[in-house]
């Protein structure tokens, strides 16, 4: 069965053909939200909604890439992005077995190419923040 | 990761924090609580890499990047949008 491929799993961004390029050009962009949700089984056929943001209230932003592309259905440019994700911390890992790869402020120069980094600095980047910059928004 | 919400923040907040241009209207993204995987996202690329583009100039471009940043609003989908079905759930 094939999967959609909607994420990029940081263990495997260099290597998989839909996004090694994309990593090898550096086209690395950040993707910003107020949080992300995630669903958790209650029950047999019973889910629950949790609401992740960032416990100071900023902005939640995510390491994602970028490419263009062309639609071979009309031939428009079109362009798109990919969020990375990567192990859960503590918190998510209740909800979920992957989360998105949260940037501190501090290093959105360089993931951006702003500021010079090895690959090992990048991929060093790609992992689970730390439980306490997360909070669960509905209160739980 | 089954769902991301949508931006609810000052665009004026927004665009100073992420250094993008000053000049720059507020996209127009509705605050929601659920877009799918294949709805769009505000997203901040600097601005020499875009101009850049994908492909062959791309891995040409100087990789010490001017101070702006442009905004966009992209869609999520896979980046080469023809490896759907590559692999991997996420």
């Amino acid at each position: 069965m094939a999967f959609s491929t909607f994420n990029a799993r940081a263990e495997s961004i260099t290597e998989k053909p839909a996004f090694r390029d994309a990593w090898r050009r550096g086209q690395r962009c950040l993707v910003m939200t107020d949080g992300l949700y995630e669903w958790r089984k209650t029950g047999v056929a019973d889910k629950q909604p949790f609401a992740i943001g960032m416990a100071d209230d900023s902005l939640m932003t995510m390491a994602g890439l970028w490419d263009e592309w062309r639609d071979p259905l009309n031939g428009e440019i079109v362009r798109s992005c990919t969020i990375i994700t990567t192990e859960p911390n503590d918190l998510i890992s209740t909800l979920h077995d992957r989360m998105p790869v949260i940037l501190d402020e501090a290093d959105w120069s360089k993931w951006l190419g702003e500021e010079p980094a090895s690959d090992a600095e990048l991929k060093g980047l790609l992992i689970s923040c730390p439980a306490d910059r997360i909070k669960n928004v509905a209160g739980g | 990761m089954c769902g991301r919400v949508r931006l609810a923040n000052e665009w004026s907040e927004i665009r100073i924090k992420l250094k993008f241009d000053p000049d720059s209207s507020a996209p127009n993204i509705a605050p929601s609580w659920n877009i799918p995987p294949t709805g769009t996202l505000l997203t901040a690329i600097p601005l020499s890499r875009r101009q850049a583009g994908a492909g062959e100039d791309a891995l040409r471009a100087d990789p010490a990047l001017g101070e702006g940043r442009e905004d966009g609003i992209l869609d999520l989908q896979c980046p080469r949008g023809i490896d759907h079905r590559e692999a991997g759930v996420s």
